[in-house]
């Protein structure tokens, strides 16, 4: 078989019922084979295309420099032509199949502007070669018809067909887990009793974790926040659709962040753990000035503060009144993770900290970093929530970048010009304007920019509460927009909350993922004893053949 | 590939509330912040296929708080309030707005000749208030020889009936685009939206006239902005008379304020971003920032970089910082300012160009550029927005 020799090629609408789901409200599969020469069809030709950059990007293009550099590249949908014979023994026979083909291009365009044709209408392609079916939702076609001459209805049938960037590796609105299940797992069938995404532990990505991360050795935690989607499992050459649930396993409400790094931003060591510390640049590792703070342990809220220590501590400061002054400082000595070639990148940086008692505002808190270059990093005197509502909250203090130029050739032993190893200075300050009031600290919070999002899901207690952030388009029943939703269970039965969410992940094909989860509960904030449990699954995508 | 794709968050009207409504992707948009001020302008096109849809949008949402977010949900690239938003149905162009809606007014006039202005008390439209907030307006009717009731009590009336709803107009346009196109207006705005008069004789250093005099005086209250939050307000001791009895609206009286400076330096004035932990915003009041935070090179376009050479995405370019060009006058050692350094006033973000143009002292030529309502005043030049705004005669 050459190339063009495909196993497979037809157009699709809907997904039908799920298997062994006797309640599905999903209509049955329908269906447009063209390589179905019993139904008519004879492939002409067809070359599957690639997305090309969309009015050919936003470009920094000057006459005084050479070249020009590009801003901003997103893809184009992919218009590919489709040039196959239509025929039929008798006119009626021709008719009908004609008439179907009509049916689909319609409905392949209603399903954009109309509210009465929820179903998505696709292109499934099994090439030669590939490992499987692939598949790519369309936006639009158009239909030329050319009748000729023959003893049978004949009609050459070309249709330019607008369907999405990439290909995916299950339909547009297909339940992601139907991937791990039929592809990853070894030994599980497809059905619906494996169909969960949010209950069982056979998702690509699973984990209870933790609300911290504590560093048990250079190379191994005893706290996580994270779980790992490593590079075997994410195949293709596009980054893949993901669909998270972050389940609560108290009975309240949560926001959660979550945020996406993989090994190229790290030093992955050759057991393929990765050297990041996002996240628990803890309070209490740091020098304390003098008669202006004292450790508290405080298991619930604190974190450790050295390795293996079954001690979680606090810092709680006084502050010194209407006057700056510094309380903890950091050296190379606390980090040796803190590494610029481990740690480059940009930064939203939160504090997790609470100021207790007094007039609520009146504790503010500064942390600057620096280097020998000097300072790249002064937050201001930002604003730090009050423990009116709960007892540990997450002050989000902007933005910074580390190190500011250099992307260098990432090793640990160095090659060619190795980086300043290690901030050399970060400060953290605090200031009362008014009253009384101290302040409660426990960690800073690393969240990579870009690739982080926020679901702020309303308080809602005595609930099971979930959120979750999915771009398979399975929630929208085909749809390609991301969304951040919460869900709530109450007897039984689930259902989606309003819920304010932005930002957007995005994993990398063949690396190894890390999803880092910070989670704020309504009854005890963002203490670092919260666990929840977490579901990833993804669903690869190509730009060409499926491999 | 980055992710350029901006997102409106849509809340409730500040003076019923502030819960999320719903999130939705927007198109061609642009945005204008202002070191006087803070987020100006913005005006942006939503997808909404339906026109019915269209139409329920518009019912609902003229008024609402809203924030544009682009790569980090902490921190929006610009908020504020919808204050028009217009859509293209057959040859028809259909737009509301609250620019002319006033719901509290009162009539100023000149009586037997005298050079002082009498303004009568306020009638209000309260159902009104309690959705879009206190938008005053003052119709000055000129010298009365004595004021009748027509004059007094007939005019406010009829202009508070017929002005205290957002009001429509459509005009023969175009075909329909199936967008609706939105334009927005810093939170600043709001204090245009209030007159201020004191009777009072008093001198007052420049920091207690904005704490004690003008932000307690804001009807709106903490609405719009905390009133009470006067953490950014820096200290001035240079004076100013508290009375004002001409009817300036407070954001004119406070860019007084701000443009006096301390006899050295530019002060800028304008309401913070929300902040995320308190999600509330309050005004700053402090010396213009002049430290280089910016560079740019001729050589590409001038796109902004931070100073050390990295690009900016242009939805974060900032005001009220300095901006150097790197690849200009090299070894410039000459008198004077050095023609390098810019003071940044304004930014102008267009994301379909992925540019942020940042205007400088006394450039105008930025305004007509996007057609967003803008207020770009050189420094040193008092605003000629003062008085009522309307007059007859």
């Amino acid at each position: 078989m050459s190339l063009l020799d495909h196993i497979e090629l037809a157009i699709n609408k809907g997904l039908g019922p799920l298997p062994e789901d006797t309640a599905s409200a999903e209509p049955a599969l329908a269906t447009v084979n063209l390589l179905d020469s019993g139904a008519g069809y004879s492939l002409n030709e067809w070359t599957p295309n690639i997305p090309s950059l969309k009015s050919n990007g936003v470009w920094a293009d000057s006459s005084l420099s050479d070249g020009r550099v590009l801003i901003s590249g997103q893809n184009t949908n992919v218009i590919e032509k489709m040039i196959f014979n239509l025929s039929g023994a008798t006119c009626t026979l021709f008719a009908a199949a004609f008439s179907d083909l009509q049916n689909m291009i319609q409905d392949a365009r209603a399903f954009w502007d109309s509210a009465l044709q929820p179903e998505p209408v696709y292109l499934r392609w099994w090439a030669n070669g590939a490992s499987g079916p692939q598949f790519a939702l369309i936006y639009s076609i158009d239909m030329d018809v050319e009748f000729l001459d023959s003893t049978l209805s004949v009609a050459r049938i070309t249709l330019n067909i607008e369907r999405e960037s990439f290909w995916r590796g299950l339909p547009p609105g297909a339940n992601p887990k139907q991937w791990s299940i039929e592809e990853y797992f070894t030994g599980q069938s497809w059905n619906q009793g494996n169909a969960s995404l949010y209950q069982g532990t056979n998702h690509l990505g699973y984990g209870v974790i933790d609300n911290c991360q504590e560093f048990l050795t250079n190379t191994s935690f005893q706290s996580r926040n994270f779980i790992d989607i490593p590079a075997a499992a994410i195949p293709g050459d596009a980054p893949p659709l993901l669909c998270v649930v972050v389940s609560n396993n108290a009975n309240n409400g949560i926001k959660n962040f979550i945020s996406v790094t993989n090994s190229r931003t790290s030093i992955n060591n050759r057991a393929g753990t990765s050297l990041l510390l996002y996240n628990s640049i803890p309070m209490s590792s740091g020098t304390i000035a003098s008669g202006t703070a004292a450790f508290t342990t405080d298991n619930a809220r604190g974190i450790a503060h050295v390795p293996t220590s079954a001690l979680k501590r606090t810092v709680v400061v006084t502050p010194a009144g209407a006057t700056e002054v510094i309380v903890l400082t950091w050296t190379v000595a606390n980090f040796p993770h803190f590494s610029h070639l481990v740690l480059r990148g940009k930064y939203a940086l939160f504090l997790r900290a609470v100021q207790i008692g007094g007039t609520a505002g009146a504790v503010t808190a500064r942390i600057t970093m620096g280097n020998s270059g000097g300072t790249i990093l002064d937050t201001g005197l930002q604003p730090i929530a009050d423990d009116t509502s709960t007892p540990t909250e997450i002050n989000y203090m902007g933005t910074f970048e580390i190190p500011p130029q250099t992307d260098q050739v990432v090793s640990i032993d160095g090659r060619g010009y190795t980086a300043e190893a290690t901030l050399t200075a970060i400060s953290l300050s605090v200031m009362r304007s008014a009253g009384a009031g101290t302040i409660r600290l426990v960690d800073m919070i690393l969240m990579p920019l870009g690739n982080y999002v926020y679901i702020n899901r309303p308080v809602a207690a005595g609930l099971l509460t979930m959120n979750v952030y999915d771009d398979t388009g399975y929630f929208l029943h085909g749809k390609p927009d991301p969304i951040m939703m919460g869900r709530q269970i109450s007897a039984g039965v689930d259902f989606e909350v309003v819920t304010e969410g932005s930002g957007r992940l995005q994993l990398a094909p063949g690396q190894n993922n890390r999803l880092y989860f910070l989670t704020y509960q309504s009854s005890v904030g963002a203490q670092a004893d919260i666990d929840v449990t977490v579901r990833a699954n993804i669903i690869p995508r190509w730009s060409g053949i499926r491999t | 590939m980055d992710f350029p794709q901006h997102s409106v968050h849509i809340y409730q009207k500040p003076a019923v509330g502030s819960a999320f409504i719903q999130s939705l992707p927007v198109y061609n948009y642009r945005h204008s912040i202002n070191a006087r001020g803070w987020f100006d302008a913005a005006s942006f096109d939503i997808a909404i296929p339906s026109i019915a849809d269209r139409q329920r949008f518009l019912d609902l949402y003229l008024g609402n708080r809203i924030a544009i977010f682009v790569d980090n949900p902490c921190e929006p690239a610009w908020e504020g309030l919808i204050n028009r938003m217009s859509f293209n149905a057959g040859g028809t162009q259909y737009s509301i707005s609250i620019d002319q809606m006033a719901n509290r007014v009162a009539i100023q006039y000149a009586s037997g000749g005298a050079v002082v202005t009498t303004e009568t008390t306020v009638s209000n439209d309260t159902n009104s208030q309690a959705l879009y907030g206190i938008k005053q307006d003052t119709v000055d009717t000129g010298p009365q020889l004595s004021a009748g009731t027509g004059i007094t009590t007939a005019f406010r009336g009829t202009i508070i009936a017929q002005r205290a709803w957002p009001k429509t107009s459509r005009i023969p346009s175009g075909g329909g685009s199936g967008l609706l196109h939105v334009e927005c207006l810093g939170f600043f705005h709001t204090l245009e939206w209030e007159e201020f008069r004191d009777a009072n004789n008093a001198l007052n250093a420049l920091n207690t006239a904005i704490t004690a005099v003008l932000l307690p005086a804001v009807a709106n209250g903490t609405t719009f902005f905390d009133n009470a939050d006067t953490t950014d307000i820096a200290a001035n001791a240079s004076t100013l008379n508290r009375n004002s009895q001409r009817g300036e609206k407070i954001w004119n009286r406070l860019l007084t304020i701000a443009e006096i400076g301390d006899g050295t330096n530019y002060y800028v004035i304008g309401i913070t971003p929300t902040f995320f932990g308190t999600g509330k915003r309050r005004l700053y009041y402090r010396q213009a920032n002049s430290a280089i935070e910016y560079t740019a090179r001729q050589a590409d376009g001038m796109q902004v970089r931070d100073l050390y050479g990295n690009l900016v995405k242009p939805w974060k370019v900032k005001p009220d910082r300095g901006i150097r060009i790197n690849d200009m006058l090299i070894g410039w050692n000459g008198v004077g300012d050095n023609p390098m350094e810019s003071y940044i006033l304004k930014i102008d973000y267009d994301a379909n160009a992925q540019t942020a143009i940042f205007s400088g002292d006394d450039d105008l030529t930025a305004e007509g550029v996007f057609n967003l309502k803008q207020y770009n005043q050189a420094m040193g030049n008092k605003p000629k927005q003062f008085g009522t705004s309307r007059r007859l005669v």
